[in-house]
């Protein structure tokens, strides 16, 4: 977004930083096709950086990575970049009530990433909990518009994944898919497998064969269409889907993409 | 089909009480899963079901089986109805010590005695495919019950190779008529009721024998086949002994009197095997109405085969159980 800092961030084509004080001759002559260019630079100062963290049982899951820890990596990632400028970080955590016991206030002292680091990782995780409680996590935001990056697995119905998008509809919004490899890709080949629901506690069975793999596969490539189409459709940033480990460079290039 | 399931018996009832386990299979819940976010994401499997299904139904299989077996499950003994053309026929053989003799008129190159070849002839009328009921009473001085009439050969043919131990004593005619009649008694007349005497001589009936036989042989609408067996001093029936002399040839005085007995009766004179083969033969051509007779069928252990039911079950699970995944990874 362009700011008003000393902090530069590029140049861009002048119609995107109308203001006439920003043009750079020199930049102008190098453009081609010619093109009157201005230098942008970065919004300093006062803006809230949120993370939403779902911590519904699903997320105790744990195949090839653990979900909770790279949620931890992550959260501890956004807050240090946050600090280092000086911008507030905050934690919500929510199951099936907000997690007050978890919670961390808007801030920007050091150590806020060490902090939020051990928070997450040594959360517990409730049996059976499910994620209802993000649709209020706003309550817990200040209504300044803030960027928030929404961590879970995106396990939930269709319904109520729009509801709790659209509740954070006056914020930015960067969804990140936790999905571990383990729950799509790196399944068992063959065999019978019984499947227990880690919230609903439904059991299910499985037998595990080419076809069910290929299966599987599809119907999380299906998923991640879903996920991509309810996100435009409450207006928050395209999902970002993690792998097994948190890879920072990825995220960043990827909120350079988007944002 | 319900005829089929009255006709199974448990031997010990409580034993199935076991059967409710089955119900552990079907209704378990706690097995160890493997955890996933959320079952939503599969897409459902019909094969995967019935797998499932399978597993539970195979397990509750077993228990049940388990427990009709060790219950002692049978098929009860069943009241056959069957349905014999024939006659039914006591055999009654005269096991006196002249039946070792030989024949009046012994055939060259085969001297036979009248036991061996009564036993002979009689062995192979027994062995006949005809759906008859057989009895046999043995008599010498006193009779002896050999088998009961009904449809068991097997009894009779034991019955007469016993026989082979040789002839001993007197002829009592009369008392083995008497018992084999005895069994007529009080069973249904579903055919034709056939006394075949087989003896080599007679003896003398008093008068209050003779009323009495005569009683019995009417009451039970008996008829009389006499295979006589005439040794080689014997009297022949045929001939009519001279005046003042009828004391002295029992056979031809019994043969007078089977006659007065009011129901039918032949003689058949036989004075050599062959005789002997074409009087039975003659006998065993006599067409008869249909025999209409109850046999018991016995009881039948049925707990094998649900032990191999449970095997079978058993092993199906256990297959299951191998196919089951241990871990939760890609090979």
């Amino acid at each position: 977004m362009p700011g008003g800092s000393m902090d530069f961030r590029g140049y861009v084509p002048f119609m995107q930083n109308p203001d006439p004080r920003r043009i750079d001759v020199r930049a102008t002559l190098r453009s081609i096709p010619r093109n009157l260019m201005s230098r942008a630079f970065y919004e300093r100062g006062a803006v809230d950086v949120v993370a939403v963290l779902d911590l519904s049982a699903s997320m105790d899951f744990s195949g090839l990575g653990n979900k909770l820890q790279q949620a931890a990596d992550i959260a501890a990632s956004i807050a240090w970049s946050a600090v280092r400028h000086g911008d507030n970080f905050s934690l919500i955590v929510c199951d099936d009530e907000i997690r007050k016991d978890l919670i961390m206030p808007a801030s920007h002292r050091q150590g806020l990433a060490q902090e939020a680091h051990r928070t997450v990782s040594q959360a517990m995780i409730r049996d059976g909990a499910s994620a209802s409680a993000l649709t209020q996590a706003v309550e817990h935001m200040s209504r300044k518009r803030a960027l928030v990056f929404l961590l879970s697995d995106f396990h939930f119905e269709e319904q109520f994944m729009l509801a709790a998008l659209n509740s954070l509809a006056a914020h930015d919004v960067v969804p990140l898919v936790l999905w571990d490899s383990a729950e799509y890709q790196d399944m068992p080949e063959w065999g019978w497998a019984r499947v227990r629901d880690m919230e609903s506690a439904g059991v299910g069975s499985l037998f595990m064969r080419r076809s069910m793999a290929t299966r599987i596969r599809h119907a999380y490539l299906q998923r991640r269409q879903q996920i991509a189409e309810i996100c435009r459709q409450a207006g928050a940033h395209t999902p970002f889907f993690s792998g097994n480990q948190f890879n920072a460079e990825q995220l960043s290039r990827h909120l350079l993409e988007v944002c | 089909m319900m005829q089929v399931l009255s006709n199974l018996m448990v031997g010990q009832p409580w034993y199935l009480l076991w059967s409710l386990l089955a119900l552990f299979p079907l209704l378990m819940k706690n097995y160890p899963a493997f955890p996933y976010p959320s079952l939503a994401r599969l897409p459902v499997d019909a094969l995967s079901i019935w797998i499932e299904r399978l597993w539970r139904l195979l397990g509750a299989l077993a228990m049940v089986c388990i427990a009709m077996g060790l219950s002692g499950i049978y098929w009860a003994e069943n009241i056959v109805e069957r349905v014999g053309s024939g006659a039914h026929v006591m055999i009654v053989l005269d096991r006196s010590a002249s039946m070792n003799d030989d024949f009046a008129d012994p055939q060259v190159g085969e001297r036979e005695s009248k036991m061996a070849a009564a036993r002979r002839v009689l062995q192979d009328f027994v062995s006949q495919g005809r759906e008859d009921m057989l009895g046999m009473v043995t008599f010498s001085t006193s009779p002896i019950l050999a088998a009961p009439l009904g449809g068991d050969r097997q009894a009779v043919l034991a019955g007469l190779s016993a026989t082979e131990a040789g002839g001993m004593g007197f002829t009592a005619v009369a008392r083995g008529l008497g018992m084999a009649l005895d069994y007529f008694k009080g069973r249904p007349v579903t055919g034709s009721r056939v006394v075949l005497l087989v003896s080599d001589g007679g003896a003398y009936l008093d008068a209050k024998t003779q009323e009495v036989l005569r009683n019995m042989f009417q009451r039970e609408g008996a008829s009389l086949f006499w295979l006589y067996l005439r040794s080689a001093n014997g009297a022949s029936l045929k001939v009519a002994p001279a005046e003042g002399d009828e004391d002295a040839y029992p056979e031809y005085q019994l043969h007078r009197y089977f006659s007065t007995l009011g129901t039918p009766y032949r003689a058949y004179e036989a004075d050599n095997p062959l005789a002997v083969e074409r009087a039975l033969a003659d006998i065993g051509r006599l067409k008869n109405k249909p025999v209409r007779y109850y046999q018991t069928a016995p009881g039948r252990d049925l707990s094998w085969l649900f032990y191999l039911l449970a095997l079978l079950s058993a092993c199906g699970v256990l297959a299951l159980h191998l196919t089951e995944v241990k871990k939760w990874r890609s090979a």
